[in-house]
C-alpha cells in the first residue's frame, strides 16, 4: 500500500529537486557566462574618474530608494521592500531551510522563531497582493506589464503560501502540502534563469556596469 | 483453546482488581476517543465478549510485532485482553507444530467460518512463492485461503499494513501488504515497527466492543493515528522557537531541543507514540533523544535516510549541481562566442552608405 502524498514528497525531494537544481544552476551559469563574455564596448575616451570604485558603490547604493519615490509610487516602494525582506527572512532564517543550506554548503546560523517567520511570510504575501493589484489598476503600469511579470509574481508568492499552509496545517494533508511546497519552489527554480527572476543575480552586473560607465565619465551614480 | 477462561476469571488468577480493570477500561475508552459515558459499556462488552476465534498469520516478518504485544510489560491488563480472544493459530506462540498446527488452523476456520478475526503480521512475497512458505503453503495462498472466511482482517505492523522493511528498495522478494492482495474484506491497518502494544490491544478491544473503528485513508484507526507526532511532541515549543540540537551530543541535545535537524520525521508521521508512549507510558524515542523514523507510514525505510532532515533533498544532488555548473558554463561560452561571431560578421557585412549612394538609389 502506498501513500500518494508521501510518494509525491519523495519525488519532490529526489528526482524533482535534481531536475530543478540542474536547470536553476545550469541556467544561471549559462546566462552569466554570456553576459561576462559579451562584455561591453571598450571606452576609448580618457577616464575622468574611477569606474571600478563607482561601479562597486552603485551595486549597493541602488538598494537605497531614490528621494521622493515614496510619494511617487508608494505601493511599489513599500510593497517591494516588504516583499523582498520578508522573502529573504523566511528563506534564510526558517530552520528547515537552514538545514538544507547546511547540508549543501556546510554552513549554518541560528534560526528565527515561528512568530517572526510567519509574520514576515504573511506580510510578504500581502505585499505581493498589493503589487499585483497596483499592476492591474494603474493604467500605465498595466500596459507595461507582460505575462512574464504576472508569472514571476505568482511563482514567487506560491512558495510563501504553500509553506505557510504546510507548516500551519491550514488545509490538506500535511505531507501533501509539504510536497506541494517543494514543487512550488522547484517551479520557481526552473523559471528563475529565464525570466525577470534572474534579476536576483544579474542586478549585480547591471548595477556595476551602470555605475562604472558613469564613474569613468566622472559622474556620480 | 475453546474452553479458555473468560476475562473476569483471568483477572482473578492474575490478581487484577475490579478497580484496576475499570481504570483500564476508562483509559482504553479515552484512547479510543470515545465518550467517558461509554466506560461501563466497554467494561461490560469486554467482560462478556464472545471471545472470537483469532487466527494469526506471520509472513515475512521479524517477530518484532509479536514480541511487542506479548513481552511488553507482562502481566498486564493488555495481556488479558489479548488472552481473552481465542487465539487458535499463531505459529510462534502455539505449542503445536507442523501438520498439527495447520490442522488447528483448518479446524478453527471450519468451526468459525465467516466469523473469525484474521491477524496478519509480515509482508507477502509475490516474486517467488518459495521465498516464504509455512508447511509448504506459500504466504499468498495461505493469506487468500484464510482471508476468505474471515469477518475482518487486522494487519499488524508496517510490514503487513504497507510492506514495511521487506518492501524497502530494492524489494528483493516483491513484498506487498495485505491490502494489496485482499480487496473484499474490511482491513484495519495497525502500522508501527512494531506498533505500540496498547494500540494493538486497543484496536482489538474496539473490535470486540464496537466493531471496526473509524479508519483514515491509509486504513489506520483514527483514534490512534489521527494526530502527527510533531503536533503532540513535547519538544514542539523548541521547534517553534527555532532551537535545535545540531548533533546527538551538543548543548541543544542535552537541553532537549527539537530533533528536526537530526532527521526527525515527526512532522509527516501519524502515531500515538507522543501521547501513549512506550513501556507502560515511560518514554518514547524522541523523549529518549532520538528522532522519529516515521515507522507508521508507508515506505518509511525509503524516506531519504533516517538522519537526513525532512527538508534536505534525498538524492545525490551535489553532483548534479557541479555538472550543471560545468554544463551551463560550456553552453554559455558557446552561445556567447556564437553571438560574438554573429556580431563580427554583421560588422563585416555592414555596407557603408554615403549621401551620394542615397541620391543614386532614390
Ligand atoms: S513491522 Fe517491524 S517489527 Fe513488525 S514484523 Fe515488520 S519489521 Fe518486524
Ligand atoms: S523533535 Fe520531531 S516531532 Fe518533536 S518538535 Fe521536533 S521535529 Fe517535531
Amino acid at each position: 500500500m502506498n501513500n500518494p502524498a508521501f510518494d509525491l514528497l519523495m519525488w519532490a525531494r529526489g528526482p524533482g529537486f535534481d531536475i530543478a537544481l540542474a536547470i536553476f544552476i545550469g541556467g544561471i551559469v549559462l546566462r552569466l557566462t554570456e553576459i561576462i563574455i559579451l562584455g561591453r564596448k571598450k571606452d576609448m575616451a580618457p577616464a575622468k574618474g574611477n569606474g571600478f570604485l563607482q561601479g562597486l558603490k552603485t551595486i549597493f547604493s541602488r538598494s537605497v530608494p531614490r528621494k521622493g519615490l515614496i510619494k511617487f509610487a508608494p505601493v511599489t516602494y513599500l510593497g517591494g521592500y516588504i516583499f523582498h525582506l520578508g522573502f529573504f527572512i523566511a528563506f534564510f532564517f526558517f530552520a528547515p531551510h537552514i538545514a538544507l543550506i547546511q547540508d549543501a554548503f556546510g554552513i549554518s546560523w541560528p534560526a528565527a522563531g515561528r512568530v517572526i517567520i510567519e509574520s514576515v511570510t504573511a506580510l510578504a504575501v500581502l505585499a505581493v497582493v498589493a503589487l499585483t493589484y497596483s499592476r492591474l489598476t494603474d493604467p500605465v503600469r498595466k500596459s507595461l506589464t507582460t505575462f512574464d511579470d504576472y508569472l514571476v509574481l505568482l511563482l514567487s508568492v506560491l512558495p510563501l503560501i504553500t509553506g505557510y499552509v504546510a507548516v500551519n496545517k491550514l488545509f490538506g494533508d500535511p505531507t501533501m502540502m509539504l510536497a506541494v511546497h517543494l514543487l512550488s519552489v522547484e517551479a520557481l527554480m526552473i523559471a528563475f534563469p529565464f525570466t525577470k527572476l534572474m534579476h536576483a543575480v544579474s542586478f549585480v552586473f547591471a548595477r556595476y556596469y551602470n555605475g562604472s560607465i558613469q564613474g569613468r565619465k566622472g559622474a556620480e551614480s | 483453546m475453546a474452553n479458555k477462561p473468560m476475562l473476569p476469571e483471568l483477572m482473578k488468577t492474575h490478581g487484577v482488581s475490579r478497580r484496576a480493570f475499570m481504570k483500564y477500561c476508562a483509559s482504553l475508552t479515552s484512547l479510543m476517543a470515545l465518550s467517558p459515558a461509554l466506560v461501563p459499556r466497554v467494561a461490560h462488552a469486554l467482560e462478556t465478549a464472545m471471545r472470537p476465534s483469532v487466527i494469526w498469520l506471520s509472513f515475512q516478518e521479524c517477530t518484532g510485532c509479536t514480541e511487542s504485544i506479548t513481552r511488553s510489560h507482562a502481566p498486564t491488563l493488555e495481556d488479558l485482553i489479548f488472552n481473552s480472544v481465542s487465539l487458535d493459530y499463531h505459529h510462534t506462540l502455539q505449542a503445536a507444530s507442523g501438520h498439527a498446527a495447520e490442522a488447528a488452523r483448518e479446524q478453527a476456520m471450519k468451526d468459525n467460518y465467516g466469523k473469525y478475526l484474521l491477524i496478519v503480521d509480515g509482508s507477502i512475497p509475490l516474486d517467488n512463492p518459495g521465498y516464504s512458505c509455512i508447511a509448504g503453503i506459500s504466504n499468498l495462498d495461505m493469506l487468500k485461503e484464510t482471508a476468505a472466511g474471515a469477518a475482518a482482517i487486522v494487519a499488524i505492523g508496517t510490514c503487513a499494513a504497507y510492506g514495511g522493511i521487506p518492501h524497502a528498495n530494492p524489494n528483493p522478494t516483491g513484498a506487498v501488504s495485505v491490502s494489496d492482495i485482499i480487496k473484499d474484506k474490511p482491513i484495519i491497518n495497525v502500522p508501527g515497527c512494531p506498533p505500540i502494544p496498547v494500540v494493538m490491544t486497543g484496536v482489538l478491544a474496539h473490535f470486540l466492543t464496537f466493531g471496526i473503528p473509524e479508519l483514515d485513508e491509509l486504513g489506520r484507526p483514527k483514534a490512534f493515528y489521527g494526530e502527527s507526532i510533531h503536533d503532540r511532541c513535547y519538544r514542539r515549543p523548541f521547534y517553534d522557537k527555532g532551537k535545535f540540537a545540531e548533533t546527538f551530543d551538543d548543548e541543544g541535545a542535552r537541553a532537549g531541543w527539537c530533533l528536526y535537524k537530526l532527521g526527525c520525521k515527526g512532522p509527516t508521521t501519524h502515531s500515538a507514540c507522543a501521547t501513549v508512549k512506550w513501556n507502560n507510558g515511560v518514554s518514547f524515542p524522541i523523549e529518549a533523544g532520538h528522532p522519529c523514523l516515521g515507522c507508521t507510514e508507508p515506505d518509511f525505510w525509503d524516506n531519504g535516510g533516517f538522519y537526513k532532515p525532512l527538508s534536505v533533498p534525498s538524492g545525490d544532488y551535489r553532483k548534479m549541481g557541479v555538472a550543471a555548473v560545468v554544463g551551463g558554463a560550456a553552453v554559455g561560452v558557446a552561445s556567447a562566442l556564437l553571438a560574438k561571431a554573429g556580431k563580427a560578421k554583421a560588422v563585416q557585412n555592414h555596407e557603408t552608405v554615403d549621401a551620394h549612394d542615397l541620391e543614386k538609389s532614390s
